[in-house]
């Protein structure tokens, strides 16, 4: 949204000041494996709906047959765009696009959704845990996508 | 708050050794936690690539973002998104003599029976309206190969039952489904009665922006007016989730002032 159009009650909301500011140096994009990091809630149809509270995250695997869903708890954003397609809010299609392009290296097998309706401070220690899973599956760009 | 949930989760990410990039729809909360590498697109909440079955756009999108990471250091680093969705999918734009106290709007092609008078009504009022939706419902499904229904465990008869049983007299005190608790399975319910209805909605000729579609889902359709009347109905429910859940995670803000006094 651009600024003037923010709902007033969003403007309110409390967010975390950091003292530090991290800033990792790499390679090249077209050298880089990307993995998306959502906030939509998404989850596959098999797996466990998101709920008031939930701080923790859910696999989006790309190879998984179960459809994707939706589980935000919010009310408060449109939600018949994703209904459409759903690379309006995880553009695996569009990624794997650049992939074959070779804009990118190369696109996850595994992407992640959190359900953003939750002070950030209390999705700390998944956040972490999953940095390393990144790392070990040799991610090395994360695209953080809300909602 | 989206928003603010990714520029917190970069932090963690970014600390923890992994690279960042960070969309942003609401710009002031990324500028406020300020991580590392942040493109703000003018996006409306829901619609972080912009614009539903538009790759080129979405690409170019995904494309800006990405590029971030090529950005000499150090952060953070704040661009914007400058191209705007085209007119048809701004919310209301393409309709531009629309008035929608008037109750016009983008209209459904199905014919609809007004809401019942009656509340225990609702049920049979709700399966006829997903009836006459279903041919549309499923030439969506078949055209995008999958629908973003079911979560909730029920199919439509027994959601159209479950929901209405919260405005009726004897409001359920247990989920009709194994292992989920009443609250969550409330929720569940309406998520997957509003997206059958997006769905039919979306599979409809002619544009329609998520304006209009939810326009007719709130004022036009007897699942809206159920859902809010179930909203309504649960402020007085004896389980303090259902309470919550009805509360603040069934209807937008936006909506609540239009519920029905009877």
């Amino acid at each position: 949204m651009r600024e003037h159009q923010v709902p007033v009650q969003l403007l309110s909301v409390p967010c975390p000041e950091f003292t530090t500011h991290p800033w990792q140096e790499g390679v090249p994009l077209k050298q880089r494996k990307v993995a998306l990091i959502s906030t939509a809630g998404l989850m596959h149809k098999s797996d466990r709906p998101f709920s008031l509270g939930h701080v923790d995250y859910r696999i989006i695997d790309t190879e998984a047959k179960s459809p994707l869903v939706m589980t935000h708890v919010s009310t408060n954003f449109d939600r018949s765009g994703f209904v459409q397609d759903h690379n309006l809010v995880l553009p695996l299609d569009r990624l794997n696009e650049l992939a074959a392009a070779r804009e990118i290296g190369s696109v996850a097998r595994y992407h992640y959704s959190f359900m953003g309706a939750t002070e950030p401070e209390k999705m700390e220690p998944a956040a972490r845990l999953l940095a390393q899973i990144l790392a070990r599956d040799e991610v090395d760009l994360a695209l953080l996508i809300p909602v | 708050m989206c928003t603010r949930a990714v520029s917190g989760l970069a932090h963690y990410f970014e600390d923890q050794g992994i690279a960042t990039v960070c969309i942003a729809l609401v710009p002031q909360h990324a500028k406020q936690i300020k991580p590392p590498r942040t493109l703000s697109v003018p996006f409306e909440l829901g619609r972080p690539l912009g614009v539903p079955g538009d790759p080129e756009f979405q690409t170019g999108v995904l494309r800006h973002a990405l590029s971030l990471i090529e950005t000499p250091g150090p952060g953070p680093v704040f661009e914007e998104f400058d191209k705007d969705v085209p007119d048809a999918h701004v919310p209301n734009a393409h309709v531009p003599d629309m008035n929608l106290d008037a109750g016009d709007g983008w209209s459904c092609p199905v014919s609809f029976a007004p809401p019942p008078a009656d509340r225990l009504d609702y049920a049979s009022a709700l399966l006829e309206e997903i009836r006459l939706l279903n041919p549309w419902f499923e030439k969506g499904r078949a055209a995008r190969g999958y629908t973003s229904t079911g979560t909730s465990g029920l199919d439509t008869a027994a959601i159209a039952a479950f929901l209405s049983s919260f405005v009726s007299k004897h409001p359920p005190e247990e989920s009709p489904v194994t292992g989920q608790s009443l609250s969550d399975s409330l929720k569940l319910a309406v998520e997957d009665l509003k997206a059958y209805y997006y769905e039919s909605a979306a599979a409809q000729p002619g544009l329609s922006t998520s304006s209009d579609m939810a326009h007719w889902l709130w004022h036009e359709t007897t699942a809206g007016e159920l859902i809010k009347s179930v909203s309504q109905a649960c402020q007085s429910h004896a389980d303090e989730m259902v309470q919550l859940v009805a509360a603040f995670t069934l209807v937008p803000v936006s909506e609540k002032q239009s519920v029905r006094s009877d």
